[in-house]
């Protein structure tokens, strides 16, 4: 029974087999096949703390913290926010 | 009204950010309190979420004199707990005693009428001296 130019007998045509001395030399392409190593999407800079360069912002209000209480008791003060720009050198 | 507050160093100081926050919020605090005195000495600057001191008078160690906020706006991520920088926004509050809270509210209900919910309608009587 033959396919393809294989038969059972030799199913590697040409000659090529586990067994070939070629086999495993990355330069005859044998290694064609695997699967490519995954590929990650390039990740954040690590903060060094000089590297951040972009905005936070802030809000702040009045606040009391009442006996046995254990959250900031907001003032009738309105809070607001306040955009801070942050700036600074990459490294 | 809030100008002069962008363009903030990152690594600002817990100090500088105690005194930026108190001095924005000064004015509106004595207009609401009637007029009610509260040195930055008695303040103790919060986040809202974690409740730990940034600055002021409960800050059981010397104040960090840069980056007293960065670390709320860096977050681990990835499997390797990379620290990144991820911009937002937090809350602060400038918190005073229990005992300035009552007297900021006596001082309050004597300068202006209020509703029931402690809403003020309007002035009794000008006593507000806002500095200047």
């Amino acid at each position: 029974m033959q396919a393809g130019g294989r038969t059972y007998d030799n199913p590697f045509p040409g000659g090529y087999t586990p067994e070939h001395q070629a086999f495993g030399l990355e330069s005859n392409k044998w290694y064609g096949k695997t699967v490519p190593p995954r590929r990650f999407p390039p990740r954040n800079l690590p903060v060094k703390g000089t590297n951040i360069l972009s905005e936070i912002a802030i809000r702040v209000s009045m606040g009391t913290i009442l006996p046995g209480g254990r959250n900031i008791k907001t003032i009738g003060v309105s809070s607001f926010a306040v955009n801070i720009e942050v700036l600074c050198a990459d490294t | 009204m809030v100008d002069g507050l962008d363009k903030l160093d990152a690594h600002i100081g817990a100090t500088a950010l105690h005194l930026r926050c108190y001095n924005l919020l000064h004015r509106r605090w004595l207009e609401w309190s009637g007029g009610y005195q509260v040195a930055i000495e008695d303040t103790t600057l919060r986040g809202t979420k974690i409740h730990a001191a940034i600055a002021g008078k409960d800050l059981s160690e010397p104040p960090k004199e840069q980056d007293a906020i960065l670390h709320f706006f860096l977050k681990p991520r990835g499997k390797a707990n990379e620290v990144v920088f991820k911009p937002g926004q937090i809350e602060l509050a400038l918190v005073i005693g229990e005992m300035d809270y009552k007297l900021a509210l006596e001082k309050r209900e004597e300068a202006y009428e209020q509703t029931e919910d402690g809403v003020a309608l309007h002035s009794k009587v000008c006593k507000l001296n806002l500095g200047p």
